[in-house]
């Protein structure tokens, strides 16, 4: 066989990578519709609704499979008082399975605890705990945070403590972890320990802040509100916009539960879809690839 | 930050793999070598794209020098990284696809070679070489995470900051930093296999950027490029979606942005300051909806050219972007080597960029090649890009100064049958001095 020949033998039988989106004897588009027919997976992304069936946005669809295992908690929610949320974390890549059999269609990676009171001073404490897995099952990382915040629309952040740690077989990297301190000085810039001052506009407010804000959020729809974010608390990401979207009503753990979004816009994020029940409180969180689900049986 | 707690350092440099003979100590600079995924050629706003705001990268292209003819070795994730690390041909290293062609096992790559002499060699993000674990060849502090970067490129930066902050060693470091994104753009376009219909965040409407100017150019194709057509949405998204997934990508490579400016603020604050040489690049680009494609395996320029942006301030001059030297991602090691004071590595095909660095030049190469699925090549000198991929009756022949976007193949057109049969002629005057490495697989799955 000429080299030539061996070559392309060599190409028909491997699969031209991962990420590429071809394999090697047929169409992508053909293996996937082939992958759904013969595994009978009916998903929203390739079955068109049924007629009177409302549409889920885009955000809800990629985890309607799900949605039995979301259980909301039945007992009394005070967005403006003392709370204590779980979530979840799982990134979900619809599709990817029609492809790479492997591959599940959602992971979950991580938890997020988020707990919140007041300091009796019209001010907010925000404390953000995080696990994530970061190598396959081997490494960890653990991220802390604890911030005050105002108490106005979007939860501003004042002065914070930020730090991550890495673990490897569960043993923590001591020349890997982080941690940091911030707050904002009077002319609003904020100022990070060992980094230069970031210059943000007047109304800003960090990711984790708004897991607090997006909980005294009207629901119904209201002028957008506009601010700069400071994600993981030191990246700068201009020009975001936070709107109602919609409200849809899904059967939660068997249970049926009033959901409302909300949209955020940006730069530096793929759109943030947020969504509360009727209490307010926030049940899903997408990002984009991410989501953060209610876990309070955690 | 807390400070380092006087345990046993992952960085300790009493391990018998720093012990170097030779070696040469006083102000080796440091070496941070940054990458992306999958990102455009001109998917930075330093270059004037108005969809895209990346004030980091930016920061560097203004701090440095932007090589803007820039292609990758072989325009895949693997290839291009095994090209990177070993300064040898896709076709030498034999990691020729991304998931079944291993590496060749004995040829040395940049970890071995720089801490070998002397340099702590440090490894954090994306690695993807199949055949080769990260960790052999690197001190890694996490290595190839959950493949999203939107999950995981965060993680990446923090070790960077942590490593700024705790390494005490007194051996110059070489830091290799591989963040995932944009290459979430991938799983967007897998999930989103339908038209969308409607814009499912009505707000950004204006916001979306125009479609390229060769978006629909068909120039004659070839027969592999046709057999594994990266034009999988062709007939399938109307123009809505399409520039729905430009503006969705461009916000993947803002979101690279910010983790690269945290590293950029972690290393201008820390004592390494003043003596670290930057290289940022990306492995291959990513089709964006030229030539109607997606994702890369192409060698449209959409697919292998890439940017290359080197920065040293006080060493390198500023502001300077290059559009005149061809570049290629094998010129990465030697690089790296001219500036550690190094010898270049075995049979290195590419060459140190410092002499056009520092206006030092008189004579540059003619051609670079790049090559693409086991029998695709391209061959590209400052006028003319040719293509072709053995066992194909069609090539391509693009005047690249009359026609950058690719739109008139003149392979098909007699008058440049010259031109063609010299640049294969010179192409495979290149081939032939290559040693190419045998193709291993792994088992097919």
């Amino acid at each position: 066989m000429s080299e030539t020949s061996t070559r392309r033998e060599f190409l028909k039988t491997s699969i031209v990578g991962a990420c590429n989106l071809t394999l090697a004897t047929y169409s992508p588009l053909t293996a996937m519709r082939q992958t759904v027919q013969t595994s009978g997976v009916a998903s929203s992304h390739t079955d068109p609704p049924s007629v009177g069936h409302k549409v889920l946005p885009p955000s809800l669809q990629c985890v309607e499979d799900y949605f039995s295992d979301i259980h909301v908690p039945e007992d009394l929610f005070i967005p403006n008082g003392y709370w204590e949320n779980h979530y979840s974390i799982w990134v979900v890549t619809p599709n990817l399975q029609k492809l790479f059999k492997w591959v599940k269609p959602a992971t979950e990676v991580g938890s997020l605890r988020i707990r919140r009171r007041s300091d009796g001073k019209n001010r907010i404490k925000l404390e953000v705990t995080r696990s994530e897995r970061v190598e396959g099952a081997t490494k960890r990382c653990d991220t802390n945070v604890q911030i005050v915040c105002k108490w106005d629309q979007l939860s501003t952040p004042m002065e914070w403590k930020s730090g991550s740690r890495l673990y490897s077989q569960a043993r923590m990297i001591e020349d890997l972890q982080t941690w940091t301190t911030g707050k904002i000085d009077g002319e609003g810039k904020v100022i990070l320990q060992h980094r230069k001052p970031i210059k943000l506009r007047r109304q800003f407010t960090s990711n984790w802040s708004l897991f607090d804000a997006i909980q005294r959020m009207p629901l119904h729809e209201s002028e957008p509100v506009s601010f700069d974010l400071l994600d993981e608390m030191d990246l700068r990401k201009p020009g975001q916009s936070l709107a109602y979207r919609e409200s849809v009503t899904v059967v939660l753990g068997g249970s049926a539960v009033n959901l409302h979004g909300f949209d955020q816009i940006g730069k530096g994020i793929l759109p943030i879809s947020y969504w509360v029940d009727d209490r307010h409180r926030l049940i899903i969180v997408c990002t984009g690839m991410c989501y953060y689900i209610l876990n309070h049986a955690q | 930050m807390s400070s380092h707690t006087g345990n046993k350092s992952i960085f300790d440099t009493a391990s018998p793999r720093s012990k170097a003979p030779g070696l040469i100590h006083h102000r080796q600079p440091n070496l941070l070598f940054i990458h992306t995924d999958e990102q455009h050629f001109q998917a930075m706003s330093a270059f004037g794209n108005p969809h895209v705001d990346t004030p980091n990268m930016d920061r560097l292209a203004k701090r440095g020098v932007a090589f803007n003819q820039s292609y990758s070795a072989n325009p895949v994730c693997a290839p291009a990284r095994s090209c990177w690390y070993t300064g040898r041909t896709s076709s030498e290293t034999g990691c020729v696809t991304n998931l079944y062609s291993l590496i060749v096992a004995d040829m040395p790559d940049m970890g071995q070679w720089f801490s070998s002499r002397g340099y702590e060699a440090v490894y954090s993000g994306k690695w993807h070489i199949p055949g080769r674990e990260a960790h052999k060849s690197f001190n890694a502090l996490i290595v190839d995470p959950v493949g999203i970067g939107e999950y995981c490129d965060t993680n990446i930066s923090e070790s960077a900051q942590a490593f700024f902050h705790n390494y005490r060693g007194d051996k110059p470091f070489f830091l290799s930093l591989g963040f995932t994104q944009p290459h979430d753009i991938i799983l967007w376009v897998i999930a989103n296999e339908r038209d969308i219909g409607h814009l499912p965040y009505p707000s950004i409407a204006d916001e979306l950027p125009p479609l390229p100017d060769n978006f629909s150019a068909d120039p004659r194709q070839c027969e592999t490029f046709l057999r594994y057509d990266t034009r999988i949405r062709k007939g399938i998204w109307s123009e809505l979606t399409w520039r729905y997934y430009l503006w969705s990508y461009y916000r993947m490579v803002e979101m690279a942005d910010a983790q690269i400016g945290r590293v950029l603020d972690a290393l201008e604050s820390s004592r390494f300051a003043d003596n670290t040489l930057i290289l940022f690049t990306s492995d291959h680009g990513e089709g964006l909806s030229r030539h109607l494609t997606v994702g890369k395996d192409s060698l449209y320029d959409e697919a292998a050219r890439v940017h290359l942006i080197a920065s040293w301030p006080g060493h390198i001059p500023e502001g300077i972007v290059d559009d005149v030297h061809l570049v290629s991602g094998l010129d990465i090691a030697p690089t790296l080597c001219d500036y550690a004071g190094i010898e270049l590595m075995p049979k290195a095909r590419g060459r140190s960029l410092k002499s056009l660095m520092v206006g030092n030049v008189l004579e540059w190469r003619e051609f670079i090649v790049s090559e693409v699925q086991v029998n695709g090549h391209m061959i590209r000198t400052p006028e003319y890009k040719f293509i072709t991929y053995e066992g194909d009756s069609t090539s391509q022949l693009f005047d690249m100064r009359s026609d950058p976007g690719e739109t008139t193949n003149l392979a098909i057109d007699s008058k440049y049958a010259n031109t063609v049969s010299d640049l294969r002629r010179t192409m495979y005057r290149w081939e032939r001095q290559l040693e190419k490495a045998p193709l291993v697989t792994k088992m097919k799955l």
